[in-house]
């Protein structure tokens, strides 16, 4: 290991103006900055017939820190089943800048029995809030080696794709909600896949005609999702 | 060519065996200069602690230090690591630390067991300097942890991040955060990583490095 050298602290060189005006800065910016920071990840949930289940789940206290929660392999009937699911999250509430990291990554996925799969799913959401202003993005997210309805996607897939699942309902890819008013407060939730699970009920021809039936939501999946939010 | 060992997790003396140096620099990346950079490596004391998570891509990766911004892969590569950490110093000043780290590696020709997750503690905390303008006070932390394979095998290891460096925000982008990590097997991490069993490192392709000031008691 190189030798630990000290040196004078980086404000010793500068001005006493310099200082005093920054003192001024300083006092501003604390208000501005020291918000709360939010922060989660989970690697799938599964919502049918009012059962949910939701594994691995990190959460980050609102004074900042870090969480992380893995599983080696999930299974939920046909729904979903997965190896290696890893929720992160970490940020920090700061004078200066505040900001919160949340990512959720999933190997061997497989949705549907195989209605949708990937080798890898990314899930990452990053906010932060500085005197300048708030943003957050979802840059980081993606899939490896991505197969919808036996397709083989080989494009990165853009934000909020929705995909028609023939008798089953829709997924929506990339899934991207964006909040706060970009000043202050921003955040951000992505997740990666989400299916909504309809049923048709009613409708059906008779000798006078055909009359549509209801399409009724009856459940949803969600695999690789990430949420960061910074402000209050 | 610069050239570096990969990180090959094998149990008793298959590992000595199945530890190979190759060369690993991406063709596709231009060569870039590795010379020493002493200004980047002296360390020091720290007075800020540091919070981060995101993901980095290969290519990217290159010994002393040097990242080359290339985006994130294609879709159909595994070729990348995912991270989150929060780290600092004891007190400021002090070079022990404190903190933890989580580190997924996806490659699975990187490991032969088809990449790992390190689950590390803290347990030093030092200053380095951005070799990118203004040199701004990047974070190096280290500790011990322990690697779970994708074969289930879990080993003992020992782990640098050789530099986090927040360049602003945001953290992703050309010129912005990058970070290297060193994971050793057999001892701590050598200076610049030269018993390294695993290296890697880049710009960030997905999420954030902050560093923040430590303040309030033993700042």
């Amino acid at each position: 290991m190189a030798a630990i050298t000290s040196r004078a602290p980086r404000w010793l060189s500068r001005g006493v103006a310099l200082g005093l005006a920054s003192a001024f800065t300083l006092l501003a910016t604390r208000a501005d900055a020291q918000t709360g920071v939010g922060g989660s990840a989970f690697g799938a949930l599964v919502n049918t017939a009012g059962v949910v289940q939701q594994t691995p789940v990190a959460m980050l206290p609102t004074s900042g820190g870090m969480d992380e929660q893995s599983l080696d392999a999930f299974g939920a009937s046909n729904a979903v089943s997965s190896e290696w699911l890893t929720a992160l999250t970490t940020g920090a509430v700061d004078d200066a800048v505040s900001s919160s990291q949340s990512s959720s990554d999933l190997q061997q996925v497989s949705v549907l029995g195989g209605l949708i799969s990937a080798d890898i799913v990314t899930a990452m959401a990053a906010s932060y809030v500085s005197p300048g202003g708030a943003a957050s993005d979802a840059a980081g997210s993606g899939f490896t080696n991505l197969v919808v309805n036996g397709v083989l996607v080989t494009t990165d897939v853009a934000p909020n794709t929705r995909v028609d699942l023939p008798g089953v309902g829709y997924a929506v890819l990339n899934e991207q909600t964006l909040s706060g008013d970009g000043v202050t407060t921003s955040g951000i939730t992505v997740n990666m896949i989400h299916v909504v699970l309809q049923t048709l009920t009613g409708g059906g021809c008779t000798i006078v005609g055909c009359l549509p039936g209801t399409l009724t939501t009856t459940g949803e999946i969600i695999v690789g999702s990430a949420n960061s939010s910074v402000g209050s | 060519m610069m050239q570096r060992k990969h990180f090959i997790l094998v149990p008793g003396l298959l590992a000595a065996a199945t530890i190979v140096a190759v060369a690993c620099r991406d063709f596709a990346t231009p060569a870039r200069s590795v010379a020493p950079r002493p200004d980047f490596w002296e360390v020091f004391a720290a007075c800020f602690r540091m919070t981060g998570g995101g993901r980095i891509d290969k290519p990217g990766a290159n010994m002393g230090g040097a990242e080359t911004p290339t985006g994130k892969n294609t879709p159909d590569s595994r070729d990348f690591a995912t991270f989150g950490f929060q780290a600092r110093p004891t007190g400021c000043h002090q070079t022990t630390g404190s903190g933890h780290i989580t580190w997924v590696e996806h490659n699975t020709a990187m490991a032969v067991a088809g990449g790992f997750v390190l689950h590390g503690d803290v347990d030093t905390f030092e200053e380095v300097e951005s070799e990118y303008p203004p040199h701004r006070p990047c974070g190096r932390f280290s500790g011990q942890g322990s690697a779970k394979r994708r074969d289930g095998v879990t080993e003992h290891v020992f782990f640098e991040v050789h530099h986090a460096c927040d360049e602003g925000e945001p953290g992703v982008g050309l010129g912005h955060d990058h970070i290297r990590m060193l994971i050793c097997r057999t001892s701590r991490c050598e200076a610049e990583g030269g018993n390294a069993d695993y290296d890697r490192a880049g710009f960030l392709t997905g999420g954030n490095l902050q560093y923040h000031k430590l303040t309030g008691p033993g700042a």
